[in-house]
């Protein structure tokens, strides 16, 4: 057990490596640009399309004990610069010029770390050491194994520092390209880490009553308004609104990020991450809440309870049921529903709980599309959940049991 | 938690030794628990809901209200309290949710704003307006049903109280909820309410309905075949159709008056172990439902309460041992063409010596049975085939000349009244055996004697074999039995549950000496009697094909010929009687 005494002996030796920190004035870093080439591993010939990264890794400067380490400096998961570029047709790639200040430490030895992948290829790290020239190896096993290499690739040893790296905004490209091969992977590529799991990008959506501070019991739908851009780069966005269910979630909070899967779902397109967001909430019982512009951290949003009287909670209803027509007004009308089908959910629920005259005028009929999209996406939970029917067994029918027969058959007579 | 904040207040007064504050003192004097609460729900007393509001404890007022009676529209006194405090907001939800069957045209008009205000489909308000048997509110009750809940297979609750009124107004309505039935929830009541309005030209309203919605693809098949076949039904023949739906109003009427004296069952059936008291709390409630049923004079509602009156005779006679203070009931029972009422009330009059009152009885039932047009028939029809008829008829006439003459029966049986007999042992038995606990696995049931609902499971219906009779001999024979049977009183009834007792005595006088003290002329002795010469004549294992066995398994006993063999010869030959097999 450590004493009071250690505890405090501790705490001066750490002050004082933060103090010699803190005393050393920023030095200038910088490099001219990094150029290199991309070449398949076995043919030799250039691969075109190939992102790749390079990293000049920080090493801290630290006196004292600190994380088990006796004076010098320790490698860090910081980088004094991190920058990307993309293979043209020959191989070749550019990585920008550079300039830093930084205080605390060195640039790491042998840098920059190049870190390279395109899909089908196993994902290359190597440093200066080893020169510019990137050998990518075409991948040749299964898709579960492919996507476990790429996960080292993000967050072992010598990779990206995935889930570390405060400057995770400087690799867009590869953050899609990883993004993009998840997708593609479908259920094989669950092992890619997301990059809501790189710091300062979870989307995490903290909702809380206004008054209480506490989070609402009640069920809920958040509205998320997407610019999307073409998949195959074409120019040209559009805007697409999701919706997704607080109460499907068991974290305690809803992750509102452009990485999150599945995405919304509109062929040709994909999220632009580059483009905030306008979030919205809707929870039972609550006003709705204002628009927010979303950013990649995540954030709170606070909601007000309705005072529960008639005009309020009708209010409430009419200015949702005006929202979902304007949505359903737009563009192709199935694809809508589709996007719609957690608002459309929560909204039928809570027209349930009307009295029929007010469901006539308000709620969707029972034989509207709308109505339909519900119960069938009600239904088909059910159905994907059921678990499968055990096999039937034989079993022997029980013998039937012989009946028995009225009394019948004699008379009874005076004897003579 | 007043009684909570009253022990405080004592015990903070013990503490700081302090006087208590006029207002303290108030509120202990005035505190209620919510068993006295229900004490004073029970006993309607308004003044005692006065001193609850005042409190302002709503779990108090529910105490009170669970504890009302239900059996009478609400007091005046306690409805004018509702709706002095109708919106109160602590004590008004549970003083709107008392108003079970409520009076005034004043506090319907609350529940109506209450109800128009209305914007949730599960809000009380819907359940509480309708309970009321008030007239006039049609018109308004009809307006506020759009707002009324729906359910798929219950309809909507306000065109059902108006259907239920034969409100001309609803009439539109409700066909159209017609087009509702058949679409994933069954279907709702409107059909029944229509027809219920006893109207043909209501018939042919919905007849014309219908073939629109069905026409317009608003109506499902399958709900528009059965709305075709009914309303046909009622328009081919509309006198029947009326009748017919009276019947069903009478028996409904019933069912709503045995909801109203729920109470007074309840307070009967937990006297059941109590034979003296039960008899007296269940004869109060009977004579409740009797006195409604005699204004209805339909005898099909009679009859549904003489089957009840049958229950409490034979628990008088059987369990209480109290054959005298059964014959009120019996006497009910057999008014109302209750046909175990009826032999039950003629047996015990023998029993009891009253010669002329069991003939009278006998001679009543003997009508029923030879009336092939009666309304009920009570002992079944007098025609071939008819063999409990055919017994009944022989019974009752051999026994009117027994009570007449004093001789014992001798004479012809015939082959249907012998089948006859043991037709009605064999589906009356396990009913009886409910009013005898110490005799019967079967627990007891306040039900009525259903003969058709067991039969599937009556175990004589099932083929045994001699071990199985031999084990239900054993059991029989055993001294505990003997015992028990002991106790029951003379009677034709003790007999049906104690006749594999008695089979099983060891002694062939005793089986007779039994027989006999039951079954004063003699005549089922004769049969049972007959039916093991028969078996013992033509072959015994016939008695296990016909199930004989399984009620008399002194068949079973050891011996060649064995007790019950001597006894049915010995009985055979001192009545001159003897088997005829038929070829």
């Amino acid at each position: 057990m450590r004493t009071l005494a250690g505890n405090f002996i501790a705490l001066i030796v750490v002050a004082h490596a933060v103090l010699v920190q803190a005393q050393t004035p920023p030095k200038p870093y910088g490099a001219g640009e990094t150029r290199g080439q991309v070449v398949d591993a076995d043919s030799g010939a250039p691969v075109e399309g190939a992102i790749v990264v390079a990293r000049w890794e920080w090493r801290e400067h630290r006196y004292g004990i600190v994380l088990g380490h006796m004076g010098g400096g320790v490698r860090s998961t910081q980088t004094v610069h991190t920058g990307e570029a993309v293979s043209n047709a020959q191989g070749h790639f550019t990585v920008a010029q550079w300039t830093a200040m930084k205080a605390g430490g060195d640039v790491e030895e042998d840098m920059p770390r190049l870190l390279a992948f395109k899909s089908g290829y196993e994902p290359l790290s190597q440093t200066a050491k080893s020169g510019n020239t990137l050998r990518l190896k075409k991948f040749a096993g299964e898709p579960k194994a492919y996507a476990q290499l790429i996960e080292q690739f993000q967050d072992g040893r010598g990779g990206l520092e995935w889930s570390f790296d405060q400057d995770s905004f400087a690799i867009p490209k590869m953050v899609t390209a990883l993004h993009r091969e998840r997708i593609r992977l479908g259920a094989d590529g669950t092992a890619i880490a997301s990059p809501e799991k790189m710091p300062n990008r979870s989307g995490a959506l903290h909702l809380v009553d206004a008054a209480t501070k506490m989070e609402p019991n009640e069920h809920g739908v958040i509205w998320i308004e997407w610019t999307m851009r073409r998949i195959d780069g074409a120019p040209g966005t559009r805007r697409v609104v999701q919706t997704l269910p607080t109460s499907s979630l068991l974290e305690r909070y809803i992750p509102v990020s452009p990485w999150r899967l599945p995405g919304p779902q509109v062929a040709g397109w994909e999220i632009d991450p580059a483009l905030k967001p306008l979030v919205r909430v809707y929870v039972t019982g609550y006003q709705r809440s204002a628009d927010v512009r979303w950013e990649e951290k995540g954030g709170t949003i606070a909601v007000t309870r309705l005072d529960g009287s008639r005009e309020s909670v009708l209010a409430e209803l009419r200015a949702r049921r005006k929202d979902i027509d304007a949505q359903l007004a737009q563009g192709d009308r199935a694809e809508a529903l589709a996007l719609q089908e957690p608002m459309l959910a929560n909204f039928q629920f809570q027209c349930a709980r009307l009295t029929p005259d007010l469901r006539a005028e308000l709620c969707f009929a029972v034989d509207s599309d709308v109505a339909r999209a519900v119960y069938a996406a009600n239904h088909r939970d059910v159905v994907e959940r059921r678990p499968t029917a055990p096999a039937q067994q034989a079993m022997p029918m029980p013998a039937r049991l012989p009946s028995t027969i009225p009394v019948k058959g004699f008379t009874i007579e005076l004897a003579q | 938690m007043r009684a909570a904040l009253a022990t405080v207040l004592v015990l903070a007064s013990l503490v700081t030794d302090a006087a208590l504050t006029d207002a303290e003192k108030k509120l202990l004097n005035s505190s209620v628990s919510v068993d006295r609460a229900a004490e004073m729900g029970k006993a309607s007393d308004a003044a005692g809901l006065a001193q609850i509001i005042a409190l302002g404890d709503p779990n108090l007022v529910s105490s009170f209200s669970r504890a009302m009676p239900r059996s009478e529209p609400l007091p005046p006194a306690i409805e004018s309290q509702v709706l002095a405090h109708f919106d109160d907001p602590v004590v008004g939800p549970a003083l709107r949710a008392m108003a079970i069957r409520y009076q005034t045209r004043a506090l319907f008009d609350r529940f109506y704003a209450a109800a128009d205000k209305a914007y949730q489909d599960g809000d009380p308000v819907f359940e509480y307006i309708l309970r009321t048997d008030q007239p006039g509110i049609e018109e308004a009750v009809l307006k506020l049903a759009p707002k009324f809940p729906t359910k798929p297979g219950w309809g909507n609750a306000a065109l059902n109280f108006l259907g239920a009124r034969k409100y001309p107004g609803a009439v539109d309505p409700l066909i159209k909820e017609l087009s509702e039935d058949d679409r994933g929830g069954g279907y709702g009541p409107a059909l029944y309410l229509l027809l219920h309005y006893d109207s043909p030209e209501v018939w042919r309203k919905a007849s014309d309905g219908i073939e629109r919605m069905h026409g317009d693809g608003r109506m499902t098949d399958a709900a528009y075949k059965r709305a075709r076949t009914d309303l046909d039904t009622a328009l081919r023949d509309p006198q029947a159709a009326i009748a017919s739906s009276h019947k069903e109003e009478h028996m409904k009427a019933l069912n709503a008056r045995r909801s109203q004296l729920y109470q007074l069952m309840q307070d009967a059936a937990r006297l059941r172990s109590e034979p003296a008291r039960y008899v007296e709390a269940q004869g109060k409630y009977l004579a409740g439902l009797d006195e409604f049923a005699s204004g209805l004079n339909d005898p099909a509602v009679t009859w549904e309460v003489a089957r009840e009156y049958t229950n409490l005779g034979l628990y008088a006679l059987l369990t209480a041992n109290d054959p005298k203070g059964a014959l009120p009931f019996l006497e009910k029972a057999a008014k109302g063409r209750d046909d175990f009422g009826t032999i039950a009330f003629a047996d015990t009059l023998e029993h009891l010596g009253d010669k002329a009152g069991a003939i009278a009885a006998y001679e009543a039932a003997l009508a029923a049975a030879n009336d092939a047009h009666a309304p009920r028939q009570t002992f079944g029809t007098p025609v071939p085939g008819d063999n409990m008829n055919e017994f009944w008829r022989s019974w009752f006439a051999a026994e009117i000349e027994h009570l007449r003459t004093g001789s014992m029966f001798r004479g012809r049986v015939s082959e249907g009244a012998i089948s006859g007999f043991w037709q009605f042992v064999i589906l009356s038995r396990s009913n009886v055996t409910t009013y005898f606990q110490a005799l019967s696995s079967a627990r007891v049931v306040t039900g009525s004697p259903a003969y058709a609902s067991h039969g599937l499971t009556n175990p004589v219906y099932i083929r045994g074999d001699w071990p199985e009779i031999a084990e239900l001999y054993s059991r029989a024979s055993s001294p505990e039995r003997l015992q028990a049977i002991a106790q029951l009183p003379a009677s034709r009834i003790s007999l049906l549950l104690t006749m594999a007792e008695v089979s099983a005595r060891t002694d062939p006088a005793a089986i007779l000496s039994d027989f006999a003290r039951d079954d004063p002329s003699g005549y089922w002795t004769t049969i049972v009697m007959g039916t093991v010469a028969h078996h013992q004549a033509a072959g015994r294992d016939g008695a296990l094909d016909d199930g004989v066995a399984k009620l008399v398994p002194g068949m079973a006993a050891p011996g060649q010929p064995n007790p019950l063999e001597t006894a049915a010869r010995r009985f055979m030959q001192s009545r001159g009687l003897r088997v005829a097999e038929k070829r």
